[in-house]
């Protein structure tokens, strides 16, 4: 009994130790970004000030709005795109395996293998043929290349923990093909779904590579190219380039924290245990 | 006029795969083509077609000349240096995570939160500890006595690929953290029921039943940090961009700064073909690793 005492005490001491490592960083930031100086003040680990003229000056920066806005829209279309044809090709890959469909698999594995951001110069090249080097579209092609492979096959192995009976009963009564995977298959993804989603709006929403090379305009940029060119400023101001790091990065942190538990569950794969 | 059950799953499986198979090709194939013709054609690539003969000469450039040796190295050093640390600190923390305490599922978010932090952001908060003069870190090592004098992490060649390696690894260990943690939670309980039936104590349960489970786990976590690490360059770039002299400049980096700030596309395209077979080359290796060491543990 004082034996287990013991090691619950040492769990928690571990727990928290972790935590205050890991999310020092974050807790860094805050207090930069409520300093009254372009730095903090040197050799205190503690928030001495609360002052929001850091806040002030971003939220007065007139292009603000325009960048969350832009992240927002790339995130949302990315989401648009990847996430309905993800869901198509995982259940085609988990359910109705045929030669043609086998074949689409093993190159979406293969293609998920690939470091895409090789893609920067021929996606460069086509998307400047047809002039959309500063189109939001452009980020969203790349950020669906980027995401889709892998959202595909996250997707078949949720739908594999998914026992086959559910849709041959639907089946049985009646329901066809799409009908049993409306109505039956898609009410039961929601935790794939909910993995996958957090997924691509992790990787698009401060996506930095594409936007960098594919968006040449300040009012073009997304949050992830936005927050840098606050550095690359001639007078670099810390105390605001942490604030609007703080903004741009506050929205995603608060969809992670409701979506995951589904990544935890979409991960393992089928988890209707 | 009606199909036969099969003939309609087939064609239902090949509508439903449809559009995931054009955009794959679209956006990822076509592009790969390019990419490939190009590295073997000198001149540029922003017109798509070319009038001379194919080449090896952007090949020659980057192997003759030397010019692979120091990415090549600064890569491989980076993606064990990341990989080592990640998975490391990705296991303790999911072996915390995995028992059961009151407050678990808030410190799992916690614990897991800087993966979702976009890596400029990563990189700039980095950027403000490091500073070598009002910077955080500097003024900790000090106090505790690790360090006389402050560093100037990021412009001296050995302490900036610290920081870039450190940076990384602190946005990366969720990934580890996240699937070691999943694949933890589906062991079966017997077998550690039966390893404590065996005398085994907490250590060796650790050792003889969670690592051997986690295998293929790990493998495919292996697998997937060295290929993304192999392409991301983003926190390396913002942080250093490649310096100093090169000390933090990966095969990614050099391939982009080739391509958008010397304008050598051709070239960086060939730099891109290496990257791919190199990233090739790693996943065939950890899956033989995997390979022999499950053929081992079976005798």
């Amino acid at each position: 009994m004082k034996n287990k005492s013991y090691s619950k005490i040492v769990l928690y001491i571990s727990a928290i130790f972790i935590i205050i490592i890991m999310l020092f960083p974050l807790y860094w930031m805050f207090k930069i970004s409520l300093s009254p100086s372009l730095f903090g003040e040197r050799g205190s680990i503690w928030i001495n000030n609360f002052n929001l003229e850091a806040y002030k000056k971003v939220f007065s920066n007139p292009l603000l709005g325009k960048w969350l806005f832009n992240s927002v829209y790339v995130t949302a279309l990315t989401l648009i795109i990847t996430i309905p044809v993800s869901i198509l090709a995982g259940y085609a890959l988990s359910r109705l395996r045929s030669k043609e469909v086998t074949f689409s698999g093993s190159l979406l594995l293969l293609v998920q293998m690939l470091p895409i951001t090789l893609l920067t110069i021929p996606l460069y090249v086509l998307f400047a043929k047809i002039n959309l080097i500063n189109n939001l579209i452009a980020l969203v092609l790349a950020n669906t290349a980027f995401c889709l492979p892998f959202c595909s096959w996250m997707l078949k192995a949720y739908f594999d923990g998914l026992p086959v009976e559910l849709e041959e009963a639907a089946q049985v009564d009646g329901c066809g093909l799409w009908e049993s995977f409306f109505k039956v298959i898609i009410p039961l993804s929601k935790p794939g779904i909910g993995a996958v989603s957090m997924y691509t709006m992790m990787l698009s929403w401060g996506e930095f590579i594409f936007a960098r090379t594919l968006m040449t305009k300040p009012s073009n940029y997304t949050v992830g190219v936005a927050v840098v060119s606050f550095r690359d400023q001639y007078a670099i101001q810390w105390n605001e380039t942490m604030a609007a790091s703080l903004i741009f990065v506050v929205p995603l942190l608060i969809a992670f924290f409701f979506l995951e538990k589904y990544l935890v569950k979409g991960l393992t794969g089928g988890a209707l245990k | 006029m009606t199909l036969s059950r099969t003939a309609k799953k087939r064609w239902f499986g090949i509508i439903l795969i449809f559009p995931a198979l054009l955009l794959v090709f679209a956006i990822i194939m076509y592009p790969l083509y390019i990419i490939i013709q190009g590295s073997f054609y000198k001149g540029t690539i922003l017109k798509l077609s070319y009038d001379t003969s194919p080449t090896l000469e952007n090949y020659m450039t980057f192997f003759a000349e030397g010019n692979f040796i120091r990415p090549l190295v600064v890569t491989l050093l980076f993606i064990i240096a990341v990989t080592s640390i990640t998975f490391l600190v990705g296991f303790v923390t999911a072996i915390v995570l995995n028992q059961k305490f009151k407050g678990r599922r808030i410190a799992r978010v916690l614990t897991l939160l800087p993966w979702p932090v976009p890596s400029s952001i990563a990189s700039l908060v980095w950027i403000v500890m490091l500073n070598p003069t009002i910077g955080i870190i500097n003024y900790l090592l000090i106090q505790i006595g690790i360090l006389d004098s402050p560093i100037t992490w990021l412009s001296s060649e050995i302490p900036a690929f610290l920081a870039v390696t450190l940076a990384t690894s602190w946005k990366g260990y969720p990934f580890f953290t996240l699937i070691l943690l999943s694949g933890m939670q589906s062991i079966p309980l017997q077998l550690y029921e039966a390893a404590k039936l065996d005398g085994a104590n907490w250590w060796g349960r650790l050792i003889h039943v969670t690592l051997p489970s986690l295998r293929p786990v790990i493998a495919i976590g292996i697998i997937m940090r060295i290929l993304w690490l192999l392409k991301d360059f983003s926190i390396i770039y913002i942080m250093t961009g490649g310096g100093p002299r090169g000390a933090t400049e990966t095969l990614a980096l050099h391939l982009y700064k080739n391509a958008f700030e010397y304008f050598k596309m051709n070239y960086a395209s060939a730099v891109g073909v290496v990257i791919l077979v190199l990233g090739g080359i790693m996943t065939f290796l950890v899956l033989r690793m995997r390979k022999y060491q499950g053929d081992q543990s079976e005798k």
